[in-house]
């Protein structure tokens, strides 16, 4: 028995080994058609962030509702501050979305937070688009994971490098969705066009205790800080918005009763359909122009005296 | 619980340790290997525990019942005839209600124009149903016709019964070979143990990275095939039958090589079909178990191979018909059984029905011509088998078919081709192991010898394995016959 289980605990040190060294290779992977796409800007808006560390700026952070939905030129006007829109995948998750660009925050600085809907572990932690864009863009990202999002993480190493290996071969491309529709600010700046063919999300619920305890660090870490955090409602297709109203709403409760209360109204950053480009979160340019004018009547508000 | 899941290669190890180190003493083996079981199959549906440990109980006591009755063959005749009928009726309502229903729907509209569509229930099939009733099935014919003393113990009644490694998938064990060795001490054997990790990892390895990757492929194309080319299509039905040969096999490989960890010997249940030289030789080489279990329990009761040729076609359609039906409530398997039962009464009737005794090419590396020409023909009639199989509807079927014979003969399609190479890499290991148990039993000849070949293979299997494994964690993995 002993020298049984002697050979089979070196054979598994050693298959456990190898296994960790294929892992890092399947991780550091990168994924050309991701190289190409507009999920450069997680990089190039880090660049950006470590060029104005020492500036106080505006920064946005969300998934792709304000990549496809702000015009940061017109909040740069108002606000005669740099603007970072970092706001690139909501695949990324609301943690990394954050850590990423934590550090390089400083006091004076106003985030605008804007996460989309939802609940669950793959809203907090990412999909296997968080390991995509990392592994591609800012593998230096990783240093910022905790153990909860490794173990969350490790389930999509595989689907990644399986992606990776089918991509290999991806040429550069044009459109809403290339890297070259980044423009300085971090915005999609492409012309886009309402399509017909949206189809709303399926909202069920939205609470989500460790989502909110996650958004309670945000809000006590930047105020910590000294930096400026509004927390604003994502902008969602307007039928889908009243489809969902009720749980929204709730949701905005749950929210303030935990102490971290949305600072507009959700109903606000709902727009006619008509505005949106291909989901309920992509807006049209006509559509981005309009959400900005709303969310910079709200930052006047919130920022009175900046 | 799944044998490909992390949970399993937590959950083996726990089991292997506890069983070897703290439940010392047959008994208590026992009891943890129930528990064991428990576990693993609760993982999937507490309430599946229910069903299964009321199918325990019913075959334990009609067997204390048909002991106690011992000389009144009438009364011992009514116990089994009533403990075949539970199990039955169970396996009924689970498995084949809503197909009958359905079909007495279709009887009754067309006959009387009247619905029976209400009496249609929402049923979940649990997991492995068909396997451990047929294993209780065999406990109570067997203490019936006398070839085993029917178990006073509980314990290792519901071990038998339950025990993990076969639970779900087979090999469908007699109760003549399992029972006798929960009644007696088992002691650690270490080349046995060995020998069972080895069969554990090609299990694995036909699994992860043939079968579902094969399934990638085959679940894309089938039921959108109307684009391939007729070759294409042919390969198609070839991929599926190594997705399912690697799926199925891979699971009896982990289960047999499971249970010699904790000292037990299951059946065979494979011995490389795909090497056959007839349809019937096919059969006694592919899901042994079940096809020896209807062997014994229906066609020899029917009167088997006695009697003139048209007694013992009839016996060949009726007992393939039961198979059909026993893979799935459906007419396509109903079909595919029949289609089987007609080639083996076909074989049967123009005497072809040679019982070999050694595998093909025996003591050379390649077969004659004669052999290569046996087993071409068998192939292809199983690949024609297959795609019976797979559909969905037999009107599915006729359209592969008609497609097959109707695009253009000749056009590639890459992924498909892809696969049937690396599947037959594997299909060539297994060629030249074919005389032995399973693929990873080394010939003790240069460069096998050296242990360090050896453990490179073990590794590079291993993380060969464990990169299918993460690369299609997003498809469903299940084993095709968990279904059954």
């Amino acid at each position: 028995m002993k020298r049984f289980l002697i050979k089979v605990l070196l054979l598994v040190i050693i298959a456990f080994t190898i296994i960790l060294i294929i892992n890092v290779f399947m991780l550091l992977s990168k994924d050309r058609f991701s190289c190409y796409s507009h999920e450069r800007n997680v990089a190039l808006a880090y660049e950006r962030l470590v060029a104005l560390r020492d500036t106080n700026k505006i920064v946005i952070i969300a998934g792709s509702n304000a990549g496809f939905g702000i015009n940061s030129r017109l909040i740069k006007q108002a606000f005669h501050m740099p603007v970072v829109n970092t706001a690139t995948h909501g695949g990324i998750g609301v943690r990394m979305q954050f850590e990423m660009y934590n550090d390089l925050l400083r006091e004076g600085d106003v985030v605008i937070f804007c996460p989309e809907y939802g609940a669950g572990e793959a809203r907090l932690y990412g999909e296997s688009t968080l390991v995509r864009i990392l592994s591609t863009h800012l593998p230096q990202a990783y240093s910022k994971f905790s153990l909860a999002q490794w173990v969350h993480a490790l389930k999509y190493i595989g689907i990644h490098y399986r992606e990776a290996h089918k991509h290999r071969k991806s040429k550069e491309f044009d459109g809403p969705y290339s890297a070259k529709a980044i423009n300085e600010y971090g915005d999609i700046e492409w012309k886009r066009a309402h399509q017909d063919t949206i189809s709303c999300y399926n909202i069920s619920s939205l609470i989500d205790k460790e989502l909110v305890a996650y958004y309670k660090y945000v809000h006590a870490t930047t105020k910590k800080r000294g930096i400026r955090l509004l927390f604003l409602p994502p902008t969602l297709l307007g039928s889908n918005y009243h489809k969902d109203a009720a749980q929204i709403e709730e949701w905005a409760v749950y929210l303030k009763q935990n102490g971290i209360p949305l600072q507009a109204e959700p109903s606000k950053y709902a727009f006619h359909d008509s505005l949106y480009y291909d989901t309920p979160y992509h807006m049209t340019s006509v559509g981005a122009d309009l959400r900005t004018e709303v969310m910079i009547n709200d930052m006047a508000r919130l920022l009175k005296g900046l | 619980m799944l044998f490909n899941s992390l949970e399993f290669i937590i959950f083996l190890p726990i089991v292997f340790l506890l069983y070897w180190f703290v439940f010392r003493g047959r008994r208590w083996q026992n009891v943890l290997i129930v528990i064991a079981s428990y576990i693993f199959y609760g993982w999937w549906d507490w309430r599946f525990l229910l069903l299964i440990a009321f199918t325990s109980f019913c075959s334990f006591w009609s067997g204390l019942l048909l002991e106690k009755y011992e000389g009144r063959r009438r009364s011992q005749k009514l116990i089994s005839a009533a403990n075949i009928t539970i199990n039955l009726a169970i396996l009924g309502v689970f498995k084949y209600f809503n197909f009958f229903v359905e079909n007495l729907d279709v009887l009754f509209r067309s006959l009387f124009n009247y619905q029976l569509d209400w009496v249609t229930m929402k049923i979940i099939l649990p997991v492995g149903i068909s396997f451990y009733t047929f294993q209780a099935l065999s406990y109570t014919i067997d203490v019936y016709q006398k070839k085993l003393p029917a178990t006073h113990d509980i314990i290792e009644f519901f071990a038998y019964i339950s025990f993990f490694p076969q639970l779900v998938a087979g090999p469908i064990e007699r109760a003549t070979n399992l029972l006798p060795q929960f009644q007696r001490q088992r002691h650690f054997d270490y080349a046995k143990s060995i020998d069972g990790c080895r069969q554990m990892l090609w299990g694995f390895v036909k699994k992860l990275l043939i079968a579902d990757n094969c399934a990638g492929v085959v679940n894309e194309y089938w039921g959108n095939f109307q684009d391939l080319s007729g070759v294409s299509l042919f390969m198609l039905s070839i991929l599926f039958g190594f997705q399912i040969y690697c799926d199925f096999s891979g699971y009896s490989d982990i289960a047999i090589g499971c249970a010699r960890l904790f000292g037990f010997n299951l059946m065979r249940n494979f011995d490389f079909p795909f090497f056959s030289r007839s349809i019937p030789e096919f059969w006694r080489r592919w899901h042994i178990s079940l096809t020896t279990w209807f062997r014994d329990y229906i066609y020899f009761p029917l009167g088997g191979s006695r009697g003139n040729k048209w007694i013992v076609v009839r016996n060949t359609y009726i007992v393939w018909g039961v198979s059909g039906l026993w893979h799935g409530a459906s007419w396509h398997f109903v079909c595919w059984g029949l289609f089987h039962a007609t080639l083996l009464a076909i074989y049967n009737l123009l005497g072809i029905n040679t019982k070999y005794e050694h595998v093909v090419a025996y003591n050379r590396y390649l077969p004659n011509l004669k052999e290569t020409a046996q087993m071409a023909v068998t192939s292809i009639l199983i690949v024609f088998s297959w795609i019976i199989f797979r559909s969905e509807t037999m009107a599915q079927v006729g359209d592969y078919l008609y497609y097959m014979f109707t695009n253009p003969f000749f056009g590639d399609n890459k992924m498909i081709r892809k696969w049937v190479i690396w599947s037959s890499l594997m299909m060539i290991v297994e060629w030249i192991q074919r005389d032995k148990q399973h693929a990873l039993q080394f010939p003790s000849v240069r460069p096998f010898s050296y242990a360090f070949v050896r453990w490179a293979i073990y590794v590079a299997l291993i993380c060969a394995s464990y990169v299918a494994y993460v690369v299609n964690i997003e498809d469903d993995n299940t084993f095709i016959y968990f279904q059954f």
